[in-house]
């Protein structure tokens, strides 16, 4: 065998990666994009989004906002139950997405909320509501304009779409659990077993979850881009939740932002919360 | 045959254990057998059942990372001293320690994939973790920054390693007549001429240089993977990366004693690995301890003087609280271990004992596994917002995965001490300037 010299050695070295990498870069747009996405305008960027089973768009001209009213909230958990029912939420996921707290009235709800050693009488096992002087604070996914969960992922599996949601890529996400670590609301779940759902009850909208993903509250973005309101809106039995959009002045979010007083949970830490609560309404006590 | 005049002929005690085999052999490996298996059995139920069934991980109260996430930090701070060691052994001409620099550079060699393998059955996709993280890394992640040093570390390891051993292999293929041709074909042409050496060792400077850097950033990462969450009290903290790099330093000089310890009795190569040697890095331990103490206290400090209220929480779990338990004994046996090997190396300076060194170097490695769970573990367990209390116990399999991981390290100086000489064969006229 002919012996090679340095010159050679290092052309060859760095020759045969270097092609191959050329050379996967070279097919990559063929292996993207077929005729049909191109004719119908999708980029290859949405079209990855696309594939999490939403099917829908998102229009840059929206953000999507949540009030709660806190005053009127009766802590009864259907919007809980819809939640779950809606976005197959299997029972190994505990607690499913929107948490309820029950607070005392002395401590209120509003400011920093609280770690659990300073709120006496702050719980989640709670049997019986409403109870004479105690408040309910339902706490989701922020769908943050600062997203900490974002920032953070490695591989973007969790991203912040033009309409202001923050959603899961769950075919993309690795498991590694750092945006659990980074959310200072705990509102991400992890599936640690796997979760079991009568066929009957999967609501085909949405994308059923498999073992080892992180989930969250989407805000139903199947529904909501179809112009209807997210589950727990539609079933809060008080009217304690208020689903809108902010850019546009007229809605009924834009409206209650304007004329109540309006507070985010957490707000030092500089997340910019999608999520407001006010203390408008009264509370209905049997 | 005709280079061999041109070389030195070197003892064969170097070579002995390829030359030879041991019965001892034969149930250590079969130790180190099932410590593996106890990892795949794992990761095996794991893939069917789920984190849950396995782990005491849990959220959003709990755990959400736990022992794994501890040992992956432990595990990679040990293997960020082994070509640290060997590269300032060039860089500062430390002559002294040229023999351990092998037993060094195999540490990182060992060590990274074990962390590796920790993350892979710490996450919960393990089938799309190289894949996904090169497809759609974001540079913006901390765990892409990881993944990059840790690759980049790895693979300069393996070209340092090589390119340091290639002498080697060239002289164990005229040593070893049972196994020439695969030391000829790792030799690679390589014919030990002065010309070879120089350029060897030109490029090997090089990479040190260029290593060293690459040492610090590998540890630093992993303080900002924790030292960026504005939402965990105590570890949001700028001091995070400092930290973890003192940490790995003295992870991994601890383990460096120990095992060089370990070989030099086992093998008898008192004359090789000298006491001097062992001795220096001893000290170089003790007194980065000591700062380690220093910064474990001005940490202490902070969060004990006058702190926001999440911290004051988490330094209360661990001072009285849940994890007291672990504190303070980690804390004393830290304090030990420092003590050994600071009164060693100072008032009893003339009977420099060994066994005393080793001691306290597991003692110090010991307290630094147990602090890094209390790294992890206490912040995750106050959320911010009032969930119920949650508790988190490692279970049985989660240790499993770590033994698994301990065995898989011995395993590779086992099975590295077989085929190749762990101590960088003498050059000419070497062996009187190491005594």
């Amino acid at each position: 065998m002919k012996r090679m010299n340095r010159r050679e050695f290092i052309k060859y070295a760095a020759g045969l990666p270097g092609g191959v990498l050329l050379g996967t870069y070279a097919w990559f747009p063929f292996t993207l994009r077929n005729e049909k996405e191109i004719k119908q305008g999708v980029k290859k960027k949405d079209k990855a989004r696309v594939a999490d089973g939403l099917g829908t768009q998102a229009n840059s001209s929206n953000k999507f906002t949540l009030v709660i009213d806190a005053g009127a909230c009766i802590g009864c958990r259907t919007c809980q139950w819809g939640c779950k029912e809606e976005n197959n939420i299997p029972d190994v996921i505990a607690p499913p997405w929107i948490e309820i707290f029950e607070l005392t009235a002395k401590e209120g709800f509003m400011g920093h909320a609280s770690i659990q050693e300073l709120k006496e009488g702050a719980t989640t096992a709670y049997t019986r509501s409403p109870s004479e002087g105690k408040w309910y604070l339902a706490v989701q996914c922020q769908h943050c304009d600062n997203p900490p969960c974002v920032r953070v992922c490695p591989v973007g599996a969790t991203y912040k779409d033009r309409d202001g949601f923050v959603l899961m890529d769950y075919d993309r996400c690795i498991g590694c659990r750092i945006c659990v670590v980074a959310c200072p609301y705990s509102a991400r779940r992890f599936n640690w077993l796997p979760g079991t759902l009568p066929p009957d009850k999967v609501n085909p909208l949405v994308p059923v979850r498999y073992l080892g993903v992180v989930e969250k509250c989407t805000f139903c973005v199947h529904r909501v881009r179809r112009g209807e309101l997210p589950r727990c809106v539609e079933v809060c039995p008080v009217r304690a939740r208020h689903f809108g959009d902010l850019n546009d002045l007229q809605s009924e979010v834009s409206t209650l932002l304007r004329a109540e007083m309006g507070s985010q949970l957490l707000a030092e830490l500089n997340t910019k919360p999608s999520l407001w609560y006010i203390k408008r309404g009264k509370k209905w006590l049997p | 045959m005709a280079t061999l005049g041109r070389r030195v002929s070197p003892d064969t005690t170097l070579l002995r254990p390829i030359l030879a085999t041991g019965r001892v052999i034969y149930p250590l490996v079969g130790l180190v057998v099932s410590m593996v298996s106890m990892y795949i059995y794992t990761f095996y139920l794991q893939i069917e059942g789920g984190h849950g069934s396995v782990t005491g991980q849990a959220t959003p109260v709990g755990a959400v990372w736990g022992l794994y996430v501890a040992s992956i930090i432990f595990f990679i701070g040990v293997s960020h001293v082994g070509i640290g060691v060997s590269a300032a052994t060039r860089l500062l001409e430390l002559d002294y320690l040229k023999p351990y620099a092998r037993i060094a550079e195999l540490l990182t060699m060992f060590c990274l994939p074990a962390a590796v393998c920790i993350i892979t059955i710490d996450i919960g996709r393990p089938e799309r973790f190289l894949f996904n993280v090169m497809r759609y890394g974001r540079v913006q992640a901390p765990f892409v920054w990881s993944a990059t040093v840790i690759s980049t570390y790895l693979f300069a390891s393996l070209v340092y390693l090589y390119l340091s051993m290639r002498r080697d292999f060239a002289l164990c293929a005229d040593l070893v007549p049972k196994w020439r041709r695969f030391y000829k074909l790792l030799a690679l042409g390589y014919e030990d001429t002065e010309e070879e050496r120089r350029r060897h060792e030109k490029t090997l400077w090089w990479m040190s240089i260029a290593l060293i850097p690459i040492m610090v950033s590998v540890h630093s990462v992993y303080g900002f993977v924790f030292g960026l969450h504005s939402s965990r009290a105590g570890w949001f903290n700028p001091f995070m990366a400092p930290y973890f790099v003192l940490g790995a330093i003295n992870n991994g000089f601890a383990t460096l004693v120990i095992v060089a310890a370990l070989i030099r009795k086992v093998f008898g190569w008192e004359e090789y690995l000298s006491l001097r040697g062992l001795r220096n890095l001893a000290r170089f331990l003790c007194w980065m301890t000591l700062l380690y103490i220093y910064f474990c206290l001005s940490e202490y400090l902070t969060y004990i003087y006058s702190p926001p209220i999440g911290e004051v929480i988490v330094f209360r779990s661990l001072f009285k609280g849940d994890f007291s338990f672990i504190f303070w004994p980690s804390q004393t046996v830290l304090l030990m271990g420092y003590l050994m090997l600071f009164l060693n190396q100072t008032i009893f300076n003339r009977q420099f004992t060994l066994w005393v060194t080793v001691a306290g170097a597991s003692a110090i490695n010991i307290a630094l596994f147990a602090t890094r769970y209390l790294i992890v573990v206490p912040s995750l367990m106050r959320p911010m917002l009032p969930f119920p209390t949650g508790t988190y116990t490692p279970t049985l399999y989660e240790w499993g995965v770590i033994i698994g991981m301990f065995g898989f390290v011995i395993g590779g100086y086992l099975v590295f001490m077989k085929f190749f000489p762990i101590i960088e064969l003498p050059h000419p006229g070497e062996a009187e300037r190491i005594k």
